[in-house]
C-alpha cells in the first residue's frame, strides 16, 4: 500500500524546491538584454556601492528578479487557491477566481486606475491597495451572504460567489466602455494580467502575506481531505467542519486578492496545476497543497519569462501563454492518465 | 439479546487481543481501555423522548430506545418515518430539539468532535468521492479521529488499517481508484474506513443499498462475521426487511416518526405490525433455514381481485406442480380449492400463502378415508377442476378418483405425458374423463381464456333468465 510518510514529503518538497530555485537561476539569464553569469558573479564579487548602477546589476536585481519572484509568489498562490476551493466546494471545475474575489479585486484595482490615483500609501502603489481592498469587501460580502444559522452553506457560497462575480464582471466591463481610450488601455492591460509593474516593497508583503496563508493552509490540509468527502463524513470523522469551511474559503479567497491585486487576472494557473498535480501525486492534500504551491511558481515563471522573451520587445499577455502551453499538455495527461471524475 | 460467552472477551479475535496495543500512543491506550469496560454488560446507547423537526412538522416524535453492547439493532420503517435522521442524531451530524442521547453514559452534545469520532463509527449509503483517491487513502482517512494538525499516520495506524482491510477483505485492492471498484468492492472498504477508527459502535445507513443479492449477502455476513468476533456493536437502517429479519438481534420499527414496536425480529416482523407500517398486504412466514420471519410481498392487484368472480375451481396437483396455476388463478378472480395435498408439499405451502382451502394429508402418506372424504366435500363445492401436470402414483391416485363421485362435473386436463405411476389406473380414469367429455388443453393461458368462456356463457344465462 502506497503511503504517504514524512519521509516521502520531505524528499518531494526538497525536490521541487531545488527545481524552483533552479528555474528562478534560468530566467534570470532569460531576456532581450544579455546577461550572462559572469556579469552576476562580477556583481556580487564587488561591493554594492560600486556595481549597484551598473547596467547588468540593474536589469537582473531591479527587473527581473522582481518580476520572477512575483510569477513565484503569484503562481503559488493562484495554485493552492484552486487545490483548496476544489476541495472546499467539492468540484473539480473550481479555481480561485470562481467565489468573485478575483473580480472584486479587478474592480478595486480598475477603479484606482479610473480615479488616476498615483498616491502611494508608505511604499505602496494604490493600484494593488485598491485591489485588495474590493477582494476583502467581495470575500466578506460571499461570506455573510453564505451563512445561514451560524454555517457556510457551500451550495450557497458557490452560487453566491458565481453571481457576485458575474455582477462585478459586468460593472467592470460598463467602466471600460466608459472609460476614455487613454485609461481604457490600462485597464485592459491590467485585466489580461501582468507580473512586470510591481517593485520589492509590494512584492515582500505580497510574499509574506501569501506564505502566510498557505501556511496556515497547509496545517488545516488534513481537514480538506475530510471535506472532499463531504461534510457529514468530515464530521463523523472528528472534524471540525464549520472552522475548516472558514479557514479554507478565507484563506484561499484572501491569497487570491492579494495575488490579483498585484497581477491582474491570470487565468488557467489555479486550475491546471491543481489537475496536473492530483493526476501525479494524488489527492492527499498534505501532499498536493505545497506540491500545487511550488508547481504554481514554476509554471508561471516559466511561462512569463515566455511571455516577455518570445516575442521580444513585445510582451505576450502571461494568461494566452499559461493557457496556451498548459490547455494541450492537461488534455494530452488526461488523455493519457487513467484520472476519473464522477 | 446477542451475547457471547464470558470466555470468548478474552478470544484472539477480540480488538483486545490484538498485537497492535502498546502504550506507544494514545489511541492503542484508549483501545485498551474500551476493551476493559467492554466486559461489563452496558447500553451504548440510552436514547430519551427524542423529538426533531427539519422544518415545521415533527420528523421524530418521542422516541426512545437503548442499544445495548454487542447487539446488532435494526431499524426498519417506511420511507420518510425517520430511520435516516436517526442515525444522524446518533453521530450528531443534527441535533434534536428535544430530549437527549447518552453514549456510554455521557451526553452527546457534551462530546467533542473527535471523541465522537473515535467512538462511533458511520457507514453511509453512498459515499462519494469527487476526486480520485486510492483505497488505501479512503482506509487511512479512519484514523483522522486519533491523528492532530498536520499528523502523518504513524506504524500503529498503519498496522490498524491493514488489520482492518483485512477483516474486510480489501487488502489486495489498497492501491486502486476507489472509483474503480465495483459498488461490493467500495462498500467493503467503506467499512474498513469504519473499522480503522476503531469504534465501539457502528452505525450503517442501508448499507447494501445498491448491492445485488450476492453483494448483500457478503455484506451482511461481514457484519456478522464483526459484531461476533470483535463485539462490534452495529446499529442498522434498512429498508430489507429480510436482511433485517435474519442478521439482527432487535428491531425497532418506525412509523411516522414514532416506534411502532420494537423487539426480537419475531416478535416486529408480522403481518399485522407490516401490514399497519407499511399500508401492503404481506405474508410473514418462518424462513425454513434459519428460521427466522421472511416477508413476502403481496401484489394489491392480487388483493384487490381476490374471489371477485363468483366462480370455484378445484385444482388437483401436488409436488409444486399447482403453484403457478393457482396464483394466476387468484389474480384472475376466481375462488380456488385444493385436494388432497401432503403437509410440506410445495404445492401445500402455496396453498397457505395464497389463502387457498385445500384438504391436506400428513407429510409423505397416502391419502387417508378422512382426506379423501374431506377433499370430497371440497369438490363438490366447486364449478369445475382442472387436473395439473402432475404424476400419479398408489399414493395420490384418490385425488383422481374422487372425480368418479362427481360423474356431472365439469373437467379440464392439461396435457400430461408418463404420468402413471399407479399401474394403469390413472390412465384408465384420463380416459375415462375424456371420453364423458372432459376439455384437454395446452397450457395455463388457454385455461384462463376457457374459463373466461365459461363465466360469460354462465352470465347470458343469468341475463336471460335461464339460471333462477
Amino acid at each position: 500500500m502506497k503511503v504517504l510518510s514524512l519521509r516521502k514529503w520531505l524528499i518531494t518538497i526538497i525536490l521541487l524546491t531545488i527545481l524552483l530555485i533552479v528555474t528562478v537561476i534560468f530566467c534570470s539569464f532569460q531576456g532581450s538584454a544579455d546577461v550572462n553569469l559572469g556579469d552576476v558573479i562580477n556583481i556580487f564579487s564587488n561591493p554594492l556601492s560600486q556595481t549597484w548602477w551598473n547596467t547588468e546589476a540593474i536589469i537582473l536585481l531591479k527587473v527581473r528578479l522582481p518580476r520572477i519572484l512575483l510569477a513565484c509568489i503569484v503562481g503559488g498562490a493562484l495554485a493552492v487557491a484552486g487545490v483548496v476551493l476544489q476541495a472546499l466546494l467539492r468540484n473539480p471545475l473550481a479555481d480561485p477566481y470562481i467565489l468573485g474575489v478575483s473580480s472584486g479585486s479587478a474592480l478595486g484595482a480598475i477603479t484606482a486606475i479610473l480615479l488616476g490615483l498615483n498616491i502611494s500609501i508608505g511604499l505602496l502603489p494604490s493600484i494593488p491597495l485598491f485591489g485588495f481592498a474590493g477582494g476583502l469587501v467581495t470575500i466578506l460580502f460571499v461570506y455573510h451572504i453564505s451563512k445561514i444559522h451560524q454555517k457556510i452553506s457551500v451550495q450557497t457560497m458557490l452560487l453566491v460567489g458565481v453571481v457576485t462575480g458575474a455582477i462585478l464582471a459586468a460593472t467592470i466591463m460598463f467602466i471600460t466602455s466608459m472609460a476614455g481610450p487613454d485609461k481604457f488601455h490600462g485597464i485592459i492591460f491590467w485585466l489580461m494580467g501582468n507580473l512586470g509593474s510591481e517593485e520589492y516593497p509590494m512584492l515582500v508583503i505580497v510574499s509574506f502575506y501569501v506564505l502566510a496563508g498557505i501556511l496556515v493552509l497547509l496545517y488545516h490540509a488534513r481537514g480538506l481531505n475530510l471535506l472532499a468527502l463531504g461534510e457529514e463524513s468530515a464530521a463523523q470523522h472528528g472534524l471540525d467542519v464549520e472552522r475548516a469551511k472558514k479557514v479554507a474559503f478565507i484563506g484561499a479567497s484572501l491569497i487570491t486578492g492579494a495575488a490579483v491585486s498585484v497581477s491582474g487576472l491570470i487565468g488557467f494557473v489555479g486550475i491546471l496545476i491543481p489537475h496536473l498535480m492530483r493526476m501525479v501525486i494524488g489527492s492527499d492534500h498534505r501532499l498536493l497543497l505545497p506540491v500545487a504551491g511550488l508547481s504554481g511558481a514554476i509554471y508561471l515563471a516559466l511561462a512569463d519569462t515566455i511571455a516577455r522573451t518570445l516575442m521580444a520587445p513585445t510582451e505576450i499577455p502571461v494568461g494566452v501563454i499559461t493557457a496556451i502551453c498548459g490547455g494541450p499538455f492537461f488534455i494530452y495527461l488526461l488523455k493519457r492518465k487513467k484520472y476519473i471524475f464522477i | 439479546m446477542f451475547r457471547k460467552s464470558p470466555t470468548s472477551i478474552g478470544s484472539p479475535v477480540g480488538w483486545s487481543n490484538t498485537i497492535f496495543i502498546r502504550r506507544l500512543k494514545p489511541s492503542a491506550t484508549v483501545i485498551q481501555e474500551t476493551c476493559l469496560s467492554g466486559v461489563k454488560m452496558d447500553a451504548i446507547y440510552e436514547v430519551g423522548n427524542l423529538r426533531f423537526k427539519y422544518n415545521e412538522s415533527w420528523v421524530l416524535d418521542g422516541i426512545s430506545f437503548r442499544v445495548k453492547e454487542g447487539e446488532i439493532l435494526g431499524i426498519i420503517g417506511p420511507n420518510g418515518s425517520g430511520k435516516t435522521t436517526i442515525l444522524r442524531i446518533l453521530s450528531r451530524v443534527v441535533i434534536p430539539q428535544e430530549g437527549e442521547v447518552r453514549v456510554r453514559g455521557k451526553n452527546l452534545l457534551q462530546l467533542r468532535q473527535k471523541e465522537i469520532a473515535q467512538t462511533i463509527a458511520v457507514v453511509p449509503q453512498d459515499a462519494y468521492f469527487p476526486f480520485p483517491i486510492t483505497v488505501g487513502e479512503v482506509v487511512l482517512m479512519g484514523r483522522s479521529p486519533w491523528l492532530s494538525g498536520f499528523g502523518f499516520e504513524s506504524e500503529i495506524d498503519l498496522q490498524i488499517a491493514f488489520q482492518a482491510m483485512a477483516l474486510t477483505n480489501t487488502l489486495n485492492l489498497s492501491d486502486r481508484l476507489i472509483l474503480e471498484l465495483s459498488g461490493g468492492e467500495r462498500q467493503r472498504a467503506i467499512i474498513a474506513r469504519a473499522l480503522t477508527q476503531r469504534p465501539q459502535v457502528m452505525l450503517l445507513d442501508e448499507p447494501t443499498a445498491y448491492l445485488d443479492i450476492g453483494h448483500q449477502i457478503e455484506i451482511y455476513d461481514l457484519l456478522k462475521k464483526l459484531n461476533a468476533e470483535s463485539r462490534l456493536t452495529l446499529v442498522i437502517v434498512s429498508h430489507d426487511l429480510n436482511l433485517a429479519s435474519e442478521y439482527c438481534d432487535r428491531l425497532v420499527l418506525l412509523c411516522e416518526g414514532e416506534i411502532y414496536k420494537m423487539g426480537q425480529p419475531k416478535e416486529v416482523i408480522t403481518e399485522e405490525n407490516l401490514s399497519h407500517v407499511y399500508q401492503s398486504s404481506v405474508l410473514v412466514e418462518e424462513n425454513p433455514v434459519t428460521g427466522a420471519p421472511r416477508v413476502t410481498l403481496l401484489s394489491k392487484l392480487m388483493s384487490g381481485k381476490y374471489c371477485e368472480k363468483s366462480m370455484t375451481v378445484h385444482i388437483i396437483s401436488g409436488g409444486g406442480s399447482g403453484a403457478d396455476l393457482m396464483r394466476k388463478l387468484i389474480i384472475e378472480g376466481y375462488k380456488v380449492t385444493c385436494g388432497v395435498l401432503n403437509i410440506g408439499d410445495a404445492d401445500e405451502l402455496a396453498c397457505n400463502s395464497l389463502g387457498i382451502e385445500a384438504a391436506k394429508e400428513e407429510p409423505f402418506s397416502p391419502i387417508s378415508v378422512e382426506s379423501f372424504s374431506r377433499n370430497k366435500t371440497i369438490v363438490e363445492k366447486a364449478d369445475i377442476v382442472i387436473v395439473e401436470r402432475t404424476k400419479f402414483g398408489k399414493g395420490n391416485i384418490r385425488n383422481l378418483e374422487v372425480l368418479l363421485e362427481f360423474p356431472g362435473k365439469r373437467v379440464i386436463l392439461l396435457e400430461n405425458d408418463n404420468f402413471d405411476y399407479s399401474g394403469g389406473r390413472a390412465t384408465q380414469i384420463y380416459e375415462g374423463l375424456k371420453s364423458r367429455g372432459a376439455v384437454i388443453l395446452g397450457n395455463h393461458s388457454e385455461i384462463i381464456e376457457y374459463l373466461e368462456e365459461v363465466v360469460e356463457i354462465g352470465r347470458e344465462r343469468i341475463d336471460s333468465g335461464l339460471y333462477g
